[in-house]
C-alpha cells in the first residue's frame, strides 16, 4: 500500500472510531508498542551476549544497558548487567550495591539465578532483616527448581537464619538439591543423616551421600567418607579405601585429612577385621 | 401550403422519433452501466464490510486473549504504587497511586464489555453471495427520493450488522422486505429515466471512491497494523496473540512477586 498515510483526518477518526473506542485504541496501541520494544530488546541482547562471549566486556555492558532501557521487564539481561557490576567487569570498580539493584529487577520477574545471588548479596549483608530478605528470595528461586538455591534455603533453615530454625526443612530442601546433584546439598544432607538432623539417624544413608559428593571432588564430603571407613559407620571398615578418600581430600589441602593421613604411615596392604 | 404543412409535420414526427430513439438508446447504455457499477458497489462494499468484521472479530480476539491480561498488570501496578505509597507517604508517590489506578481502571473498562464477543469472522460463500445480490439491489445510492433513501439506508445498516454476525436468514430477510417494497415503479417518459440512471450512476461513483478511501484509512488504524502482524506471524506457524499473551503473563508474575517482596519488607518495618 502505498498510500499509508491517512489522507483526511476526519475521515481516519471516523473511520477507527467506528470501531475502537478511545480506551480500546489505546489498549491496542500499547500492544504494537510492547512487539515494536521487545523486539529492539531483543537485538540489543542478542549483540551484548555476542560481545560477552568474546569477552569485549565494556560494550557488552553498554548494549545490556540500551536492552533493559527499551525493555526493562529483560530479565537475563539485568542479570548479567549484576554479574558486571558484581564482578566488576566491563564497568569502572565493583559495585555491589548496583549489583544487587540489577539482580533485584531480574529477581521480580522470576530470574532464578538473579534471586539466588539477590538473596545472597542480602545473606552477606548479614542482619536479621537482610536474612528474611534472603530467604523470601532463596525459597523463589527453590520453589522454581534451582538446585543452588535449594541448598542455599537448606543452609538458612538448618541455621535459623531469616527463618526459624527447622530441621526438617533444611532436610528437605538439601534433598531436592542433593538429587539434582548438587555436590554441597550432598555433602550437608549426609551430615544430617550422620547426625539425624530432620531426618532419621542413618549412617548408611549418610554415607551414601557423602559418597556422591566426594566422587564429584568435595574434599569435606571426601574426608568424611574416609572417616566413616575408618570407623565402619555405614559401611564395612576399610583402611585401604580410607587412605584413598584422606589423600584425594589432602590433595586438595584438606587439613582434617592431612592430619589423618598422618595416622596411616603407610597404606596398610592388609585389611584389619 | 397543405403540402408544405404536410412536410412540416412529417419532419417534426421524424425528429420526434429520432430524438425518442437517441434517448433511449442513451438509457440502455447507460442502464447496462449503471448495472455494471452496481455489481462492481456490491463487490466493493462486500469487501468493505468483510474487511470491518474481521477486524472487529480480531479486535475481540486481541482484547479477550491480551487485553485481559493488560488489566490484570495494571490492576497489579496499582496495588503496588498503592502499598508504595503508603510506605514512604511523599506526595509523588500518592501522585503515582492515583495515576495507577486512572490507568488500571481504563484498562478494565476496555475490555470490559469484550468478554462474551464473537469468534472468527469466516463468512461463507452463500452468505458473501446474498450479501452482494442485498448490495446491488438495496444500495442507498441507487434512491430515487428522500424517503426512498431513508429506507434503504436503513435496510442496508441492518444488512451489514446481519452479514457481520454471519446470520444468514437475518439477511434474507432483509432482501424480502426490499422486494416486498418493489413494483409499484411507475412508468416514465425515457428522459426522465435518464436523468434518473445518471444520478444513480454519481452517487455510485462517489461512493465508490469513498469506499476505497475509507479502506484505505482502516488499513492503516492501529488495529490493522496488528492484525497484519499476526497474519504474517501466522503464516511463519506462529500464534502472535498467544506470544504476546505469554510475555505480559510473566509481568503480570514479577508483579506479584514484587508486590509480595514489598509486603515483606513492610512487614520487617512495621516489627
Amino acid at each position: 500500500m502505498s498510500n499509508d498515510a491517512p489522507q483526511k483526518g476526519e475521515l481516519v477518526s471516523t473511520a477507527s472510531g467506528g470501531l475502537a473506542r478511545p480506551e480500546v485504541e489505546s489498549l491496542i496501541l500499547r500492544g504494537l508498542q510492547d512487539l515494536t520494544v521487545a523486539a529492539q530488546a531483543e537485538q540489543f541482547f542478542s549483540w551484548a551476549v555476542a560481545n560477552w562471549n568474546a569477552r569485549r566486556y565494556e560494550s557488552a555492558v553498554g548494549l545490556f544497558s540500551h536492552c533493559v532501557k527499551c525493555g526493562p521487564h529483560h530479565a537475563a539481561a539485568h542479570f548479567y548487567l549484576g554479574v558486571a557490576y558484581y564482578q566488576g567487569i566491563g564497568v569502572p570498580q565493583k559495585d555491589p550495591a548496583q549489583a544487587a539493584n540489577c539482580w533485584r529487577k531480574a529477581a521480580e520477574q522470576g530470574y532464578a539465578q538473579a534471586q539466588n545471588n539477590l538473596a545472597g548479596l542480602c545473606e552477606q549483608a548479614g542482619s536479621g532483616e537482610e536474612y528474611c530478605e534472603a530467604a523470601f528470595w532463596y525459597a523463589k528461586a527453590a520453589e522454581q527448581g534451582y538446585a543452588t538455591a535449594q541448598f542455599n534455603l537448606g543452609v538458612l533453615y538448618e541455621l535459623g537464619r531469616g527463618v526459624p530454625q527447622d530441621y526438617e526443612q533444611a532436610a528437605v530442601w538439601y534433598r531436592k538439591a542433593a538429587e539434582q546433584g548438587n555436590a554441597a546439598a550432598q555433602f550437608n544432607l549426609g551430615g544430617m543423616f550422620r547426625l539425624g538432623r530432620g531426618v532419621r539417624q542413618n549412617y548408611a544413608h549418610a554415607a551414601s551421600w557423602y559418597r556422591k559428593a566426594a566422587e564429584q571432588g568435595h574434599a569435606g564430603a571426601q574426608y568424611n567418607l574416609g572417616a566413616m571407613c575408618t570407623l565402619g559407620h555405614g559401611m564395612r571398615r576399610d583402611f585401604t579405601e580410607a587412605a584413598v578418600w584422606f589423600r584425594r581430600a589432602a590433595g586438595q589441602g584438606d587439613e582434617l585429612a592431612q592430619k589423618a593421613l598422618e595416622s596411616f604411615p603407610a597404606a596398610p596392604k592388609g585389611r584389619s577385621t | 401550403m397543405a403540402i408544405g404543412l404536410a412536410f412540416h409535420v412529417f419532419a417534426m414526427g421524424t425528429q420526434l422519433i429520432r430524438r425518442a430513439s437517441q434517448v433511449e438508446e442513451e438509457l440502455a447504455a447507460r442502464r447496462a452501466e449503471l448495472s455494471a457499477l452496481q455489481a462492481e458497489l456490491a463487490d466493493r462494499e462486500l469487501s468493505l464490510t468483510t474487511l470491518l468484521a474481521e477486524l472487529a472479530s480480531f479486535q475481540g480476539r486481541y482484547l479477550r486473549e491480551v487485553g485481559v491480561l493488560y488489566a490484570e498488570l495494571d490492576a497489579w501496578n496499582a496495588r503496588i504504587a498503592e502499598l508504595l505509597a503508603r510506605c514512604e507517604d511523599t506526595e509523588q508517590a500518592h501522585t503515582d497511586a492515583a495515576q495507577a489506578r486512572v490507568q488500571a481502571e481504563q484498562t478494565a473498562r476496555a475490555v470490559r464489555a469484550e468478554t462474551a464477543q464473537q469468534r472468527e469472522f469466516k463468512p461463507s460463500l452463500k452468505l458473501k453471495r446474498l450479501y452482494r445480490e442485498v448490495a446491488r439491489k438495496v444500495h442507498p445510492d441507487l434512491a430515487t427520493d428522500n424517503t426512498d433513501r431513508a429506507r434503504r439506508e436503513r435496510l442496508m445498516a441492518e444488512a451489514n450488522a446481519a452479514y457481520q454476525r454471519g446470520d444468514i436468514e437475518a439477511l434474507q430477510r432483509v432482501l424480502d422486505e426490499y422486494e416486498s417494497g418493489e413494483g409499484y415503479t411507475l412508468l416514465t417518459e425515457a428522459s426522465v429515466e435518464l436523468e434518473r440512471v445518471i444520478r444513480q450512476i454519481g452517487q455510485i461513483r462517489s461512493r465508490l471512491s469513498q469506499i476505497e478511501q475509507q479502506m484505505t484509512a482502516f488499513r492503516a488504524s492501529s488495529l490493522a497494523k496488528l492484525k497484519a502482524r499476526a497474519d504474517a506471524a501466522k503464516s511463519d506457524g506462529r500464534d502472535l496473540l498467544a506470544e504476546m499473551a505469554l510475555d505480559v503473563k510473566g509481568r503480570i508474575a514479577a508483579a506479584c512477586l514484587r508486590f509480595d517482596s514489598l509486603s515483606i519488607s513492610d512487614e520487617v518495618h512495621e516489627q
